[in-house]
């Protein structure tokens, strides 16, 4: 234990980059968890006395919202703790969702290769993938009532072809090396072979996905927010903080400016573990 | 190498036509009805026989047949919405897309190899780490709150760009530009991670042995071979590009392709999604076949395993 300890600890210094988001999604992760708790106000009370209060660099703040007030006069910092909990939650569920599927069917795919299932999944991912992305996403969100758990399903769906063509082309190698050949003469069952030997060894392989993944659900997923097709109000999420904003910008540009500000922050901190996990995992170590 | 070129081509084609089945099929899930989307107030027999008229009171594979036989006569069907055919629709927007893409694609390619040349070239001092860092930001940001803050900035404070709208190639320039933005960041950064690998091996070692002088090294040979991933990135980013023209689209409401998508799937126009769907797609299947056949000529390598020329 303390010698895997030492060896994470060794990696963060070597990847300072990786540091800085660890650190950033670290305390994304306890504003999450602690949202209720930490918020200074109730986030969805509204005082019309106190609206379009400036954040604190500003003249005319008032201390108590030390990011202003949106334009009913509610506490943009606690509704800002409230949408980050709501797009962690949505980009923990969606990708943890759609590593799974992708693993399922990566491995079934890999290991059936050549055969009828392969080719049936691997023509469902093509289809998938000949349709862009966001006309996906949104063609699903319509078919369901947009809640928090729908949209969550939505970009698990529209996101896990990637896994599944990435963990069937690293199977589609790895079977044919001697190990699996060692594990099938022991006599392992296909069940062990996925599991126990290609598992272990495959998963390593899709990790700098993981955060780069983690990055475009959270864009996506403000995106729709913010176009009015995502996560519907009274539910908070950084994209309908974003919309709210939007129709008095041109004279309180910091509610939609700072909104915008901590996705960025967000998906910056993501791109940056993925794009130093990419590095230390193609330089071999 | 024939062979492989038309085994592509047909599995493109047999994409597109579950793409199409898909949407299809999928549209039809869709709760609400298009005829009543129309007119909350209309009498149930006006509705009915709007229904009627546009043909969706037919069961979904009766639906399925005439729409097939109808593409087969080069009909893309009728836009009951926008009171027009959807081939109109298309003539009438396709360039405002087409321009902003362009725009976004030609320079972005041009600069992002600029970029990452010189990151390469600079490996490890200041120039490097700082094109590094910007190309991380440009991958993370949300496209859609930069374009509305340079918006504000730069239409509404500078008033250098219109805001919103379509007239001339003025109005794409914006656009592009947030369009291009990731793109860049992308593109150098994998120029620069091909270069440093590629310096390394051995045909750019035998070409320094040989005694070809520095530079022409770096643009012969390095260059040159980190042309495949680039070309597999644009390819892969494409998709991701369109789909970035429709919130783009709407935010600039500009009446392209891709804002034309997002109403007529809001709207239920379901022969417009339909024929916008498979255009997009069909752009994306054709570039990415195109990428693959381009593989063969540009990779001897990839030419040997694929069977030889």
């Amino acid at each position: 234990m303390m010698d895997r300890i030492k060896k994470g600890l060794k990696f963060c210094k070597k990847n300072p980059g990786f540091t800085v988001g660890l650190v950033i999604i670290c305390i994304m992760l306890f504003i999450t968890l602690f949202a209720k708790q930490i918020c200074p106000h109730d986030p969805q009370l509204s005082d019309p006395k106190l609206k379009l209060l400036p954040p604190f660099w500003m003249e005319g703040s008032n201390p108590a919202y030390p990011l202003g007030t949106d334009y009913i006069g509610r506490d943009l910092l606690s509704r800002i703790f409230m949408g980050i909990q709501t797009s962690m939650m949505v980009a923990l569920g969606a990708v943890a969702g759609a590593v799974l599927i992708g693993i399922l069917v990566g491995i079934l795919s890999g290991l059936s290769y050549p055969g009828k299932v392969d080719t049936l999944l691997m023509r469902i991912t093509d289809i998938q993938m000949g349709i862009p992305f966001i006309v996906m996403v949104i063609i699903i969100v319509s078919l369901v009532n947009p809640t928090v758990g729908s949209c969550t399903v939505c970009l698990m769906l529209a996101t896990w072809p990637v896994y599944g063509r990435a963990i069937r082309s690293s199977v589609m190698i790895d079977k044919e090396i001697d190990y699996i050949a060692a594990g099938r003469t022991m006599g392992a069952s296909e069940y062990r072979i996925a599991t126990r030997y290609l598992g272990r060894n495959i998963l390593p392989g899709i990790l700098p996905v993981v955060p780069m993944d983690f990055s475009n659900v959270i864009l996506t997923e403000s995106c729709i927010s913010f176009m009015g097709l995502g996560i519907q109000p009274p539910t908070i999420s950084l994209g309908n903080i974003m919309a709210d904003g939007r129709n008095y910008i041109s004279t309180h540009w910091w509610i939609t400016g700072i909104a915008g500000l901590v996705i960025l922050i967000i998906a910056i901190a993501f791109t940056l573990m993925g794009d130093d996990l990419q590095k230390s995992m193609s330089s071999g170590n | 190498m024939f062979s492989t070129v038309v085994k592509r081509l047909l599995q493109g084609l047999l994409v597109l036509f579950a793409v199409m089945v898909l949407i299809f099929v999928l549209l039809r899930l869709i709760p609400g009805d298009p005829a009543r989307q129309m007119s909350t107030i209309a009498s149930e027999e006006a509705v009915q026989a709007l229904r009627h008229e546009m043909g969706i009171d037919k069961s979904i594979p009766e639906q399925f047949v005439n729409y097939c036989g109808n593409l087969l006569h080069g009909n893309l069907g009728y836009s009951w919405f926008q009171k027009t055919d959807v081939i109109n629709v298309i003539k009438m927007s396709w360039s405002k897309t087409a321009t902003e893409m362009m725009f976004a694609i030609v320079p972005a390619i041009i600069l992002g190899m600029v970029f990452g040349v010189l990151a390469a070239m600079y490996q490890h001092t200041w120039i490097d780490k700082f094109i590094s860092t910007c190309s991380i930001i440009e991958q993370s940001m949300p496209n859609y709150w930069i374009a509305i803050m340079l918006i504000q900035v730069i239409c509404s404070k500078l008033r250098l760009l219109p805001a919103s709208g379509y007239k001339d190639y003025t109005y794409a320039i914006l656009p592009a530009f947030i369009l291009a933005l990731p793109l860049i960041g992308i593109i150098a950064k994998n120029v620069r991670t091909n270069m440093l690998g590629s310096v390394g091996q051995d045909f750019v070692k035998a070409a320094k042995a040989r005694g070809v002088p520095g530079a022409a090294t770096l643009f012969g040979y390095a260059i040159r071979n980190s042309l495949i991933p680039i070309i597999t990135i644009i390819g892969g980013q494409l998709g991701g590009l369109l789909g970035n023209c429709i919130i783009i689209e709407y935010i600039f409401s500009i009446p392209g392709i891709g804002l034309h998508i997002l109403n007529a799937i809001l709207r239920r126009d379901y022969y417009l999604v339909q024929a916008l769907v498979m255009l997009v797609s069909a752009v994306f299947v054709i570039i990415n076949t195109a990428i693959d056949i381009s593989y063969l000529y540009l990779d001897p390598r990839i030419r040997k395993a694929q069977g030889g020329l």
